[in-house]
């Protein structure tokens, strides 16, 4: 495992994220408000820049059965980026991709030391 | 129809298919004037005297198919319009034990709404009186005007109890009704829901609706796409729609958009439409294929002809056993014969076998 100091950490507001390049892949790094995440920049669909975009949200709905009533939503703002080439969604709390929860990205653990983000590969 | 056409029509080359049950999901019976004056009992006037043949001198818009094959062939080989003629011809004939009946009547393309609901419902208690109560082993698909879903949605549930109408009919693409999937649909399928009553999907030539196809030289180029076109409208709709994930409980029969690779190819081309677009598509809690898959159901007529046999089998094994249900369109010119399918079927296990010929779709209908 290697560490990688990516500077201070509050070059990145919340919903912003930079995209390094460490030990010969890009890396993107989110600031999603409470928490630092970050993930290959590739898209496993056709390989895509998955990470170009900036995190936004999405769209929900809820029917109701009985009154056949459906509500849309806007939903998780700041936490979902989408590829730039197909249009895949991508959770980044949740790691995975919304039309497939189960398709998951490797996940890089980041910290912030001395105020410093540090991104383990 | 004749004693002569009856017996003609009937291959003593093809015996029956009798080793096994065979449940036919679509049955035509013919909306002939003798039909339709009886159909006309059932109702008041004023629309009583549009449906009368003797009362009016209307016809009713034609339903877009070349009637007369270019005057070579009839689109009806036989009229099968009593439970008579339906025992000698397609359950004796051709050995099936459960014909799932549809009056195939135009109530689609008139232009009154209120005459549409009120014929609709008077379609229904002719088939019953007709065709139901007097013959325990024939069941029927109800009639409903889906241009008026809270009137298709009250004749559902006024059905809900007559064991013998086992699910509802609707024709694709008509040119006063919504996509299948539409949202102001959603009563009718919350009623079908909870009469446990099962919605069966009819292709139609959607030649109103799609006037491209009237720029094709042929019947053969004409019939060749509209069908299909109109059964992957329907099933684009309901599922981009939502309406599995809305009515978990209900099952979609799709009927005459025929057996072949185009089914397994909708699966592959909707996952990944779903995947490109999901925020267009929010209710959708899985991915077309899974729906299509656990909850579609669809007719083996007309199967496609491929030159290799083999790449048939493929199909079949691509779609699965329990996705399919058995029918032969009969008496229309393009029916297929239970025992050609059944030809198509040798490779699969007796289980396999059972599940298209009747078990799917007694499961998918109810019947006991």
């Amino acid at each position: 495992m290697s560490e990688h100091n990516l500077g201070p950490a509050d070059q990145l507001d919340e919903g912003d994220h930079l995209i390094v390049e460490l030990k010969g892949r890009e890396v993107a790094v989110y600031n999603i408000g409470d928490d630092y995440v970050a993930y290959p920049n590739w898209c496993p669909h056709q390989g895509g820049p998955l990470c170009e975009g900036s995190a936004s949200g999405t769209v929900d709905r809820c029917f109701d059965r009985e009154t056949l009533e459906t509500e849309t939503m806007w939903v998780k703002e700041g936490e979902v980026v989408v590829c730039p080439w197909h249009g895949w969604e991508f959770d980044l709390r949740e790691n995975g991709f919304l039309h497939d929860t189960d398709s998951t990205l490797p996940s890089y653990p980041v910290r912030v030391e001395d105020g410093n983000l540090v991104v383990s590969l | 129809m004749s004693r002569a056409e009856m017996e003609k029509f009937i291959s003593t080359a093809v015996p029956p298919l009798e080793d096994t049950r065979v449940v036919d999901t679509d049955v035509h019976i013919k909306y002939n004037e003798e039909i339709r004056r009886e159909v006309a009992r059932y109702m008041d006037k004023p629309y009583r005297n549009y449906v009368d043949p003797d009362t009016t001198a209307d016809s009713y818009p034609s339903h877009g198919w070349p009637k007369s094959l270019g005057g070579a062939r009839k689109f009806n080989l036989l009229e099968v319009a009593s439970p008579q003629e339906l025992d000698e011809t397609l359950m004796q004939g051709f050995g099936v034990d459960n014909p799932i009946i549809n009056i195939f009547s135009p109530i689609d393309k008139v232009l009154k709404t209120e005459r549409a609901v009120a014929e609709a419902r008077a379609i229904n208690d002719f088939m019953l009186d007709h065709f139901l109560d007097e013959n325990d082993d024939i069941y029927g698909l109800a009639t409903v005007a889906a241009r008026d879903p809270e009137a298709a949605a009250e004749e559902i549930d006024r059905l809900g109890d007559e064991e013998q109408i086992v699910g509802a009919y609707f024709a694709l693409c008509e040119e006063f009704n919504e996509p299948m999937g539409d949202p102001s649909y959603d009563v009718m399928y919350q009623a079908m829901e909870d009469n446990d009553m099962t919605p069966a999907y009819h292709i139609t030539g959607i030649h109103r609706k799609a006037p491209v196809l009237r720029e094709l030289e042929t019947v053969a180029a004409w019939h060749n796409l509209g069908p299909i076109w109109s059964a992957q409208h329907a099933i684009t709709s309901l599922v981009f729609q939502g309406v599995p994930e809305k009515f978990p409980d209900l099952d979609f029969v799709m009927l005459e958009g025929g057996l072949g690779a185009w089914i397994p190819g909708m699966m592959a081309r909707m996952n990944r439409e779903y995947a490109q677009w999901r925020s267009e598509l929010p209710l959708l809690e899985q991915s077309p294929e899974e729906y299509l898959r656990d909850q579609f159901y669809f007719g083996t007529q007309p199967m496609d002809e491929f030159n290799d046999p083999d790449h048939m089998r493929q199909v079949i094994d691509m779609i699965g056993a329990d996705s399919l249900v058995f029918a032969t369109d009969f008496p229309h010119y393009d029916f297929d014969h239970p025992d050609t399918l059944s030809k198509f079927l040798q490779h699969l296990s007796d289980d396999d076998k059972e599940k298209v010929l009747h078990r799917n779709s007694t499961e998918v209908f109810g019947l006991p």
